[in-house]
């Protein structure tokens, strides 16, 4: 038991620019934006959004699995214990030399109100740094009204070839020392708790079952910013060993909770691409690195995008409440509306999915295509042999008050012969198994037939027909 | 020679290493307080009887300032203080929840919030039809700009055409939301404003103090971005702030956060446009008369009496030779979201609209259209006269705002 559990906390430590800090007497919820520019008056780091989709606020976050760029408008300062962060005004060298992006966005006129352009530069400084080339997608959390994205991306473009800057490889050095040198120590704010592993977090938690587990925060950020909640006792578990785990066993693949949605995509990238390219349009860059499996699943949303596909595929929840764990059917967690399978002290521990699923195909249909909430999130895998369906999987986000399998379709679909017309069959029945609701994202009637075309989507997709808007031209 | 070479933007190596100073960034005086506005959750408050002093401890001041804010402030005061200047939807309420400084700006949005406010059930008008239908109006009516008899030339024209269009409202988006600070000066006050229109933002600041403009500084370094959204938005904060500066003596700032900023402040209109154009057998417009319904909501308080829709009148009658017009602004209330003043937008689609609406006729091209209805240059020069030269006079005196 090395958590800290006392009710003053003993502070947290990382690295801020290079320079070690220590913070005390903060609450545990207090966001890093706001801790940069009203107490250590960083105000290079701008607010645009306070929720984490502008961009404005991200700063480079380096820990033992990498750099990171992450929002710190939603990260709370106790989720920094131990790493490194490193922001704008920490980019220019030693000597005041501009980073390649910095000098590459002056000479290509990447900037002109400048307002979005301090999260720019960072989001670019840790790509150019992982040596990541995909701009577009690595700038898609970051909005700028006036420049216009093509002379940002063609400055990305111009410093990729620039070498790494000495001093941007400092930070993970000093970790990798104070690691060696065993001086890092469990840190925490009052009122915020630091579990060691996951049997730490399953004692505390069956002691404060009305504590709120945090994880990337990139959900529960919100409830501070916007919904300006007190959360009471909090516990930060992202990056807890044993939750962290993505271990393949046989044919199945077991994901730890705490498996950001960044390392899944990169897991399953070979195996399961539909997964993984729903995975990149999940949401930002930003968010991708902070956000966790076991959060999108644990939070319930119904627009979540993380629990169709994989109740598509048939992955099962592992749930931990003290000793005991128990393992269900994913399906089987969501209950209702904002209500999930899920007693009192119990956390999601991790899920099993399989490995591979070859039939399986994800469709997010979003009013942007980008980093946008799904208006219907369909996800299919139906197994088909000599022509006929012998199974068949299909769950659907937005469609109802969770994410739920689409069982009437099923039924018409197994059994049947894989043609259009048995697909058409299906669609038609997909009308007893939603009664979906009119938003702002869409109708109810709309999200209905975007549902049913999906199933004829994934027909015409699986006889390798291309459906993919992004398809068009190749 | 620098022609045709690249120059970087002068600021260009501020904003990339965070240097470039925006209001927010501006370190204030010890001591500062920061404001929040109370706004409505739906429109039309039966009840706005401020519950904070109850709610909220120290250190929290708490006033009740909507009646000095209604009363003192140009700009925020509608011209009758009915119940319609509650009709949409984000109102400001109430101006007074001024928390100290420490330890954050969240704290003072957090009691903003404690307000209990009942509401009226009404239903709401969402289009521009049901508003004509409920003939729920700007008050004072609409609004007509017009030069010549635009009936008599629609009669005497030889072809007519008639139709109508909408044009989509559009939010601003400028990154850095609205802000704005005050500090109390030995004779005066200092303002910061994140703004388009710093004179605007003097003005409003010293009718609101009753002081001279020349005792009103207001400095404008920088802006996030503004589009448009920060021509007349900004001076409500600015005011507030300014009031609560003096009030206290200390320094004050305000900073909408972006969930209020998109609902507070202003978009672009949406419109309704309607046309009845008379023209030649050439497409050269004899006469037009345009109704431009706009869903203003409360815009009339924001828009300091250059009404939504005026610009868009006034861009109607200038772009191209029309002889006889008469576009009417038919100023809507909607119970949602107000919006701001309609621009260029506005102007573009009508001349798509004028455009195409010759076309249909005549089978001519756009391009055709245009040309016959340029100004003319006057005898012997060299250039097109300017819309003013044309009219023989200013804008103002050329196409009068009349009710009707």
């Amino acid at each position: 038991m090395t958590g800290h559990k006392d009710g003053l906390g003993s502070g947290i430590t990382f690295l801020l620019n290079g320079a070690p800090v220590r913070v005390t007497g903060q609450s545990p919820t207090r966001t890093l934006l706001d801790w940069l520019r009203e107490t250590r008056g960083l105000a290079g780091t701008k607010e645009g959004c306070n929720e984490g989709d502008c961009g404005a606020c991200t700063v480079m976050v380096t820990d033992a699995r990498g750099s990171r760029a992450l929002n710190a408008c939603i990260l709370f300062l106790p989720q920094l214990h131990g790493k490194a962060v490193r922001t704008v005004e920490g980019l220019a060298g030693p000597d005041g030399a501009l980073h390649p992006v910095q000098q590459a966005m002056v000479d290509h006129h990447g900037s002109q109100c400048g307002f979005c352009t301090p999260g720019f530069v960072v989001s670019m400084a840790t790509a150019h740094l992982n040596g990541a080339t995909d701009h577009d997608d690595q700038l898609a959390g970051n909005l700028c009204r006036c420049t216009g994205y093509a002379p940002i991306v063609r400055a990305a473009q111009a410093a990729a070839t620039a070498p790494v800057p000495d001093w941007m490889r400092a930070d993970a050095l000093s970790l990798r020392q104070i690691s060696q040198e065993g001086s890092g120590e469990a840190g925490s704010l009052p009122g915020g708790f630091h579990p060691a592993d996951s049997d730490d977090l399953a004692e505390w938690y069956l002691a404060n079952p009305g504590a709120v587990l945090v994880a990337g925060a990139t959900d529960v950020g919100l409830w501070v910013t916007k919904q300006l909640r007190d959360l009471g006792p909090v516990a930060f578990i992202a990056g807890l060993p044993d939750l962290s785990q993505i271990e393949r066993r046989g044919d199945e693949l077991h994901v730890g909770a705490c498996v950001t949605i960044a390392e899944l995509r990169a897991a399953v990238a070979g195996d399961l691409p539909s997964l993984a390219e729903l995975l990149r349009r999940f949401a930002s860059q930003q968010v991708r690195g902070a956000a966790t499996i076991g959060g999108n699943i644990a939070n319930g949303s119904p627009i979540g995008d993380g629990p169709p596909a994989l109740i598509a595929l048939g992955a099962s929840l592992h749930l931990r409440r003290g000793d005991e764990m128990r393992r269900i059917p994913l399906e089987d967690f969501f209950l209702d509306y904002r209500k999930q399978d899920r007693r009192p002290g119990e956390f999601v521990a991790g899920i099993t999915l399989p490995a591979k699923a070859p039939a399986l195909r994800c469709y997010k249909l979003s009013k942007r295509f980008d980093q946008d909430i799904s208006a219907v999130c369909g996800c299919f895998n139906v197994a088909v042999e000599a022509g006929r369906v012998t199974a068949a999987r299909i769950a659907f986000g937005g469609m109802a008050g969770t994410p739920r399998r689409a069982r009437a379709a099923e039924a018409a679909l197994v059994g049947q012969a894989w043609t259009e017309d048995g697909v058409r069959v299906a669609m038609a029945a997909m009308a007893e198994d939603f009664q979906p609701m009119t938003d702002m994202r869409a109708s109810a009637a709309y999200r209905m037939r975007a549902a049913q075309n999906m199933a004829l989507r994934y027909f015409h997709d699986l006889g390798g027909v291309p459906v993919s808007v992004l398809e068009v031209g190749k | 020679m620098s022609l045709g070479k690249p120059l970087p933007h002068d600021s260009a190596p501020l904003h990339v290493t965070g240097a470039a100073r925006y209001l927010d960034d501006i370190p204030l005086p010890a001591g500062a307080l920061h404001l929040a506005f109370g706004r409505q959750a739906r429109p039309m408050p039966i009840c706005c009887r401020s519950t904070w002093r109850r709610c909220v401890q120290p250190p929290v001041w708490c006033w009740r300032w909507r009646r000095r804010i209604w009363a003192r402030c140009p700009i925020a005061a509608p011209r009758r203080r009915t119940s319609r200047c509650w009709r949409w939807t984000g109102c400001i309420i109430t101006a007074s929840r001024c928390f100290w400084w420490w330890p954050t700006a969240i704290w003072q949005r957090g009691a903003a919030r404690l307000g209990k406010v009942g509401y009226r059930p009404l239903t709401p008008i969402l289009t521009v039809e049901e508003a004509l239908a409920a003939d729920s109006r700007f008050e004072g009516g609409p609004v007509v700009w017009a030069r010549g008899d635009a009936a008599a030339a629609l009669g005497r024209a030889a072809h007519v055409v008639e139709g109508e269009f909408p044009v989509g409202g559009q939010e601003h988006f400028y990154l850095e939301g609205q802000i704005a600070a005050a500090v109390p000066q030995e004779d005066g006050m200092l303002v910061y404003s994140s703004t388009q229109h710093p004179t605007e933002v003097q003005h409003k600041v010293a009718h609101a103090l009753h002081l001279p403009m020349s005792a009103v500084r207001v400095e404008t370094r920088r802006m996030g971005g503004g589009f448009g959204g920060k021509e007349s938005q900004g001076n409500w904060l600015a005011i507030a702030c300014a009031l609560a500066a003096r009030a206290t003596g200390r320094p004050c700032k305000m900073r909408y956060d972006r969930d209020d900023d998109m609902v507070v402040t202003g978009k672009r209109h949406d419109l309704k446009i309607r046309y009845r154009a008379g023209f030649d057998g050439r497409g050269r417009v004899q006469g037009w008369s345009s109704p431009i319904c706009s869903a203003a909501a409360g815009a009339g308080p924001v828009a300091a009496g250059r009404r939504p829709g005026d610009a868009a009148c006034r861009q109607l009658l200038f772009p191209a030779r029309y002889p006889d017009r008469e576009p009417p602004a038919a100023h809507q209330y909607r119970q949602r979201h107000r919006l701001s003043r309609v621009r260029r937008s506005a102007g573009d689609d009508r001349h798509r609209a004028g455009d195409g609406s010759h076309r249909l006729c005549l089978g001519t091209r756009a391009l055709e259209v245009r040309r016959a209805n340029f100004y003319r240059p006057a005898a012997g020069a060299s250039r097109p006269r300017t819309p003013a030269e044309y009219l023989g006079q200013d804008e103002g005196e050329g196409c009068r705002p009349r009710p009707i």
